[in-house]
């Protein structure tokens, strides 16, 4: 079907998800360094700053990934 | 415990979520017009997508918060849903009955039972599938409203509303693609908002020695308890484990259950479907690296009084509250919008898998086979529009009687083993004995479904002496127990066994004596007059079996290691 070949493969939005998700939580933790919050965890880690890394990166491939394919999901 | 408080940039995070399915569905809208595109999904989905929503479409929000406080009460035997309970049954239903199904090119089960059986059977199917996905489907709403009320103190109404609203207008929008990939998002959204609460809990208590370190043996094995049903929190046997969980429930939910089977069907071909359940199967087996470790952690820190468990109004523990107590030890701000963006993601996911299927089954199981036979493609389309509305809808009453009266909530899960336990006898003799007949099929299945159902009321009120309830779990030696009657987990799992039996046997009996279909009508839906799938060209790495043994190997290694 033609409608098929121009449909944007799943895994492009997967990526654009995680890395929208990805920067807003990067930016949190980056703003944790200078003004940590209260709460437990965070005593010991910013999980913010490397969580969100992770699914910035993560989210960066399944964009790349999903990027020039103009095939079904 | 308090009530969590969200920042701004927690209910952005939130925020951003709804604006981004809502945006799908309208994108998908102009992809989603004929009815194959609508409630098939086009048939086109390659295997990673297929296998993500199948195994998505089970993995509901309610299911990760109950099986976590499930594993505080129950230990280590809660891995048991996610290997034994569900790993054979998924393989199963790749290796040998997904030819059956995909190759009839059918739209639903009951248009199995429909080519297979006759109109009767497909009927019964269809509407008792049905009633129970939208009653299910409501009892999800009530709950997952109770739950955000609970420990965020979200408005009851608004909460209900808003995610009927917004699965209502995506799965209007793109029907069955909608649903597939919004389930591939949330199955991301899961584990990078959850799967982060294992780690950081694991952090917190030393890793894995440390969280074992001092744990009874009943909460750290899976079969080593098993001998004895007083030694496991779950009280159940092995065998109860084995045939109750590992064959009936498994079997009956799994391979024979539209909403999830649906997914495969979805596939771009034959050798896609067969592996989409094999190759969701591992993604399956990951499950409890969150739900089990999360819930042995919350165990763990309430044992030390570090944490304490929410009470109900009765003051009974209210171990759902596990997860969210965790969530609320370890995530600050922003990741915690991502943990209660995954947990509303998880709901929302399994309400459009349930609207999906309704849709679906009304569609071409009641309205075009009893109401309007000649339906056009678009008029069928504008149907499942229509019906997707409605069926929220209906879902959002049953809701409000659920929270008026909560009893009614035992019938309704009840209703789950009434229809699926025996559906798979009938499916398994359907697919594997050619000499069954329609009439066989009808009346053992109502046999079972009216065994089932007797079963649970007689349980319920105590119909029987308490001996009797050791005879009927098989476990009579047990019965110096009494007065004290098995746990609930043993009588469901023993409950769903016999309908499953009584349906087999009479199914047979019924059979032996009526007249079967010649072999002409059962061209490619029996085994032995279905042509095997060609996989001479296949490569090694891409045939199921391969996939398979390697699936099993892992299981068994799984269960040998936490034995």
């Amino acid at each position: 079907m033609e409608t098929t070949k121009k449909m944007i493969p799943v895994w492009f939005w997967v990526g654009l998800m995680m890395v929208v998700y990805g920067i807003l939580i990067v930016g949190i933790g980056v703003y944790y360094l200078v003004s940590p919050p209260q709460g437990y965890a965070a005593k010991w880690t910013n999980p913010n700053l490397w969580w969100g890394l992770i699914m910035l990166v993560v989210g960066g491939v399944f964009m790349f990934l999903g990027r020039n394919k103009k095939e079904s999901n | 415990m308090e009530v969590i408080h969200l920042s701004f940039w927690d209910w952005i995070i939130i925020v951003l979520y709804f604006g981004f399915v809502i945006g799908l569905g309208w994108y998908l809208k102009k992809f989603a017009d004929t009815k194959e595109d609508f409630f098939l999904a086009g048939r086109k989905n390659s295997l990673w997508v297929c296998s993500i929503a199948f195994v998505s479409a089970n993995l509901g929000a309610l299911e990760i918060l109950g099986w976590t406080g499930g594993t505080v009460k129950y230990g280590m035997f809660v891995s048991h849903f996610y290997w034994i309970g569900a790993i054979p049954a998924m393989i199963f239903l790749g290796l040998y009955m997904m030819p059956f199904y995909y190759s009839s090119r059918i739209h639903s089960i009951p248009g199995y039972l429909l080519l297979r059986f006759d109109e009767k059977s497909r009927l019964l199917n269809a509407i008792s599938f049905a009633i129970m996905t939208v009653l299910m489907s409501g009892i999800n709403l009530y709950l997952m409203a109770l739950v955000f009320h609970t420990i965020l103190g979200w408005n009851w109404d608004v909460c209900m509303w808003v995610s009927a609203a917004a699965v209502a207008s995506y799965i209007a929008l793109g029907g069955l693609l909608s649903a597939i990939l919004t389930e591939t998002l949330q199955f991301f959204l899961i584990w990078f908002g959850l799967f982060l609460v294992s780690i950081l809990g694991l952090l917190d208590v030393g890793g894995f020695s440390g969280l074992f370190e001092g744990l009874p043996e009943r909460m750290t094995s899976l079969w080593a308890t098993a001998g004895n049903p007083g030694n496991n929190p779950m009280g159940v046997t092995w065998y109860g484990i084995a045939i109750g969980l590992g064959f009936v429930l498994s079997f009956g939910y799994w391979t024979t259950d539209f909403l999830i089977v649906q997914r495969a069907f979805a596939a771009k071909d034959l050798q896609t479907a067969r592996l989409t359940p094999i190759v969701a199967s591992f993604f399956k087996m990951a499950l409890p690296f969150i739900v089990v470790v999360a819930g042995l952690v919350a165990y763990k820190l309430a044992q030390t009084g570090v944490i304490a468990f929410t009470r109900d109004a009765s003051g009974n523990v209210n171990y759902d509250s596990a997860l969210p107590l965790l969530i609320a030890r370890y995530y600050p701000s922003g990741l915690l919008g991502l943990g209660i963006t995954a947990l509303l993601a998880g709901f929302m996911a399994g309400q459009a898998g349930n609207t999906s299927a309704f849709n679906t089954v009304f569609t071409y199981d009641i309205y075009k086979a009893a109401i309007k036979k000649d339906a056009s493609d678009q008029h069928l389309v504008l149907v499942g529009r229509v019906i997707t509305v409605v069926g929220i809808l209906l879902s959002v009453v049953t809701a409000y009687v659920a929270k008026s009266f909560p009893t009614i909530m035992d019938y309704i899960q009840a209703i789950f083993s009434w229809v699926n336990a025996p559906l798979f006898a009938t499916m398994l003799l359907g697919m594997f004995w050619k000499r069954t007949t329609s009439e066989g099929a009808f009346w053992g299945l109502i046999a079972g479904m009216l065994t089932s159902f007797t079963l649970f009321l007689a349980f319920k009120f105590k119909w029987f002496s308490c001996e009797w309830y050791y005879y009927l779990t098989f476990m009579p030696s047990s019965r110096s127990l009494c007065p004290a009657i098995p746990s609930d987990m043993t009588l469901n799992l023993w409950q769903a066994a016999w309908a499953w039996i009584v349906c087999f046997v009479l199914t047979i009996i019924i059979s032996l004596f009526t007249k079967p279909k010649s072999d002409e009508e059962l061209q490619g839906l029996v085994k032995g007059l279905t042509p095997n799938p060609d996989l001479e060209k296949v490569p090694l790495y891409r045939r199921p079996l391969t996939w398979a043994v390697v699936s099993m190997a892992v299981l068994i290694f799984l269960n040998v290691y936490f034995w």
